[in-house]
């Protein structure tokens, strides 16, 4: 019996340390806000994440710079890629700091890592980084030379794992590839960027790129792309669960009429 | 309880087929002891109610008796059912079955106990008419097609018997109906008039609202299959993007029977009329559309005093009010007291010049009318509907000047503070011919009017000497002088090398009429053009119109449920038209964009509204 409950005690705190890690892989986070936040919410590992992504600072139990971030030395990096006639880190071609930066950091100027990294600072502009940004973006991913950035660049797609994060990302990107005044989305920036986006997570991006190519509509509103994850995320690939007077914009009700004779003559000449 | 061991027990039986036996020879005709059959079948009723007199009282008679009567009625009716199809024509079979049916209910009254009368019924309707409701409704088909009221009335008097007939026998009727309806579609798109497209409307529509009245009994069921078939009928259009030309020829039908100038028919043939046209309105189902239309022929009667009766225009105005309510006729409600305050001012216009002993030029009269009400554009730089363009200038003869600025004076004292605007396109003058071999009064528009009088002083002009003289747009004169040259009343003259093309007076010009209105083809244009506008604006307003819906709504209750919004929207449009869920979600799109409203994060479904 002693036997018995001594292993039982054992796979209990192993299983723990697993979720703990789990934890800190999905958040970010350090070990004691991990162990902290999962031990309130009973052990349950997709409940604690939800409730740390809707509040972080009520888990954080780390001390705020458990690594150590310097702000001078932020600073200091900043003013080696900075425009010379303006606070920021751009692609002016005079001096394509932000070209030597992301590549410095080894980051993919097409990739979704860019994209993802251009959300974690909040940069409002495309082409540039200004200095609260860039200042305010490094300190929250704990990093002040250009090797750690090479390490947390590497781990980007981390921050979009758990569902809420990718929601909030994925919003975040219609924002930041339409012009800064303009309303709408152009087709051409949309489609570029559903195509980093969303690859892997829409069973028929390919045939939404195309469906959108050929429409007359000229501009993509905030609302219709927003909806487009949901309809990625929740509707079956053979739309079976889509209705078509339920709160879909248009634009997608006209995708899955366009869609639906399609999907039916695949299938069937497979079946013949 | 000795009678029922000592009695029942051993005789039941026997006692039973007698009774039944009696009871066929009954329905077959031959007379019985109606007065010993009743108590000895209440007998066994009141042996259990002696044993049991608080319990139920039914159960031995149910036992012995009622289950063998049940059988053998249903037998019976059997048999003769079968009897009567075999030998009779379905009308004569469903006379029989009237009869027979009466006599049962008349006999269970007399003999069985209380309970038996409804199963023992539902066995003759089973047996005698559920069983043959097919044939029954195959013929159904073809009393339709040759009008045989009379079996209408039986056959629904039997199938009202059956559970859901009459909503089976309805379908038909609504099928047969939406048949005979086909015509008038087909008349609607074929660009008939008026006349004829209400004519073979009413044709179906009195036919059988007459049946449903006369030979249905006015039964609820059969009234909703004819309106909804009727509604199918009128509303129904070929091509989905285009709305059904029904607004349009009821209107224009309205608009002969209100005018003056028709064949002499008496009041109480207009007044029936009217409500035949009432009765077509209720199902339209474009009503907007249908307002429009009639918003435009109501204004050009009341303007140009074509009307044969204001108090017929309100008869017809009130009858649109009790199907959609006072929002949506009070505009035309109000254009007719503009006419009537319009009077009112014209004799208080002539009491104040005696009074200041300034009499006009000319005679005159002005109608006032409220410019949010009338079809017309009321700002000073909007164009008015139709297309025309903006008022082009001209110089206003003195005395029509004269009487404007009598007018404004008299006007400005009564009301500080109004602004009027003359809208000349309207209005119309009358101008007297003496050069003539008789007089003739000729009613024209005032740009007419304006064209023509410089011929008071030569009696031929050239195009230039009258644009110079009457001050008119070179596009406004060429549509006068068309209407001139059309008419007879002038004559183009070719020109010589030496001299332009001139117009001049017919001085042997004639009419049988001595007072008449100058006609131009123009008009007939214009009119044409009205038309495509209201149709071409009817989406336009049916999208802000559902906005307005979308904003209210949301506004009062601030969070609203996708699927709510919905039904809300259609349910506050129901006296107007009947708006698709796709051009509702467009009007949530735009809404969304414009930021009125928004989705909640956390639930797609539900909006939010924004302050």
């Amino acid at each position: 019996m002693r036997m018995n409950f001594q292993s039982k005690k054992m796979s209990g705190s192993a299983s723990k340390d697993r979720m703990i890690a789990k934890f800190m892989q999905l958040t970010a986070t350090g070990e004691k806000t991990a162990s902290f936040c999962l031990s309130i919410h009973g052990w349950k590992l997709d409940e604690a994440c939800d409730y740390y992504f809707s509040n972080p600072e009520k888990y954080a139990r780390d001390h705020k710079q458990q690594i150590m971030v310097d702000r001078k030395k932020i600073q200091h990096l900043f003013d080696r890629y900075r425009d010379p006639s303006a606070d920021v880190v751009s692609v002016s071609s005079s001096h394509d700091g932000l070209l030597r930066f992301f590549q410095d950091i080894q980051l993919d100027v097409y990739s979704i890592n860019a994209l993802i990294f251009s959300w974690r600072l909040g940069v409002v502009v495309q082409g540039q980084i200004t200095r609260e940004e860039f200042t305010n973006g490094l300190m929250a991913l704990g990093c002040d030379s250009v090797d750690k950035l090479k390490s947390r660049v590497s781990q980007l797609d981390n921050d979009i794992r758990h569902p809420t994060k990718f929601k909030d990302f994925y919003q975040y990107t219609f924002t930041f590839a339409k012009d800064t005044g303009a309303k709408n989305l152009g087709i051409e920036d949309a489609l570029r960027t559903w195509k980093i986006v969303l690859a892997g997570r829409f069973s028929h991006l390919e045939d939404w790129c195309t469906f959108i190519a050929q429409h007359d509509r000229r501009s993509i509103t905030r609302d219709t792309w927003n909806l487009l994850l949901d309809f990625a995320s929740t509707i079956n690939s053979d739309l079976s669960n889509y209705d078509e007077e339920g709160a879909w914009p248009i634009l997608i009700d006209e995708f899955v009429g366009w869609l639906r004779p399609r999907i039916n003559t695949s299938t069937s000449s497979a079946m013949s | 309880n000795i009678w029922r061991d000592e009695m029942l027990d051993k005789i039941h039986e026997q006692l039973v087929s007698a009774i039944l036996h009696d009871i066929t020879c009954d329905r077959r005709g031959v007379s019985t002891h109606s007065a010993i059959l009743r108590d000895v079948i209440h007998s066994f009723v009141e042996v259990q109610s002696h044993e049991e007199p608080q319990g139920s009282v039914i159960e031995l008679y149910r036992e012995l008796f009622e289950e063998r009567l049940l059988a053998n009625t249903r037998e019976f009716y059997q048999r003769e059912a079968q009897k009567l199809y075999e030998n009779c024509t379905v009308s004569e079979y469903m006379n029989r079955v009237i009869e027979r049916l009466d006599q049962e209910e008349d006999r269970l009254r007399k003999f069985i106990y209380h309970t038996s009368i409804a199963p023992c019924k539902k066995e003759c309707v089973m047996k005698m008419i559920a069983d043959y409701e097919h044939i029954l409704l195959d013929e159904f088909k073809l009393m339709l097609r040759d009008d045989r009221i009379e079996d209408l009335s039986r056959l629904y008097i039997l199938i009202r018997r059956l559970n859901q007939g009459c909503k089976r026998m309805a379908d038909m009727f609504h099928e047969h109906i939406y048949e005979k309806g086909k015509g008038s579609i087909e008349l609607m798109n074929s660009g008939c008039s008026p006349q004829e497209y209400v004519d073979s409307l009413l044709l179906v529509f009195t036919k059988f609202v007459t049946m449903v009245r006369e030979n249905l009994s006015n039964d609820r069921t059969f009234a909703d299959a004819l309106d909804s078939s009727m509604t199918k009928i009128v509303n129904s259009t070929s091509d989905t993007k285009r709305y059904p030309r029904s607004s349009e020829l009821l209107v224009r039908h309205a608009d002969h029977i209100l005018r003056k100038g028709a064949k002499y028919i008496s009041l109480s043939e207009v007044e029936e009329r009217l409500r035949k046209f009432i009765d077509l309105f209720k199902y339209v189902e474009d009503k907007d559309l249908f307002q429009k239309f009639y918003g435009k022929k109501l204004a050009n009667r009341l303007i140009h005093n074509t009307s044969l009766s204001w108090d017929l225009e309100e008869t017809a105005i009130n009858g649109l009010k009790d199907r959609c309510g006072y929002e949506y006729t009070s505009p035309l409600q109000r254009m007719i007291i503009d006419m009537k305050l319009s009077d009112d001012l014209t004799k208080e216009l002539d009491q104040y010049l005696k009074d200041n002993n300034s009499p006009l030029p000319v005679s005159f009269s002005v109608n006032i009318l409220q410019s949010g009400a009338w079809p017309f554009a009321g700002g000073p730089t909007a164009p008015t509907e139709g297309g025309a363009a903006a008022t082009p200038e001209f110089n206003i003869p003195s005395d029509l000047a004269i009487c404007i600025d009598k007018f404004k004076e008299f006007y400005s004292l009564k009301h500080t503070g109004r602004r009027l605007k003359f809208v000349f396109p309207l209005s119309c003058g009358s101008v007297v011919i003496n050069y003539t071999l008789r007089q003739y009064t000729v009613i024209m528009s005032v740009y007419q009017a304006v064209a023509f009088l410089p011929f008071q002083s030569a009696e031929s002009l050239t195009k230039e000497e009258l644009q110079k003289a009457s001050g008119l747009e070179m596009g406004e004169l060429e549509k006068c002088l068309s209407a001139f040259t059309e008419s007879n009343l002038v004559v183009k003259e070719q020109g010589t090398p030496d001299s332009p093309v001139s117009y001049k007076l017919n001085t042997a010009y004639s009419n049988r009429k001595a007072k008449f209105k100058l006609q131009a083809s123009v008009v007939k244009e214009a009119n044409e053009k009205e038309v495509t506008t209201a149709y071409q604006s009817v989406d336009e307003d049916r999208r802000i119109y559902i906005q307005a819906v979308i904003v209210r709504s949301m506004k009062s209750r601030k969070q609203l449920k996708h699927n709510d919004l919905i039904q809300e929207v259609i349910s506050m449009s129901k006296n107007r038209f009947a708006p698709s869920i796709s051009m509702i979600k467009k009007c949530v799109e735009v809404l969304i964009e414009k930021q009125y409203i928004e989705r909640l994060s956390s639930d797609k479904d539900t909006y939010q509204y924004l302050a």
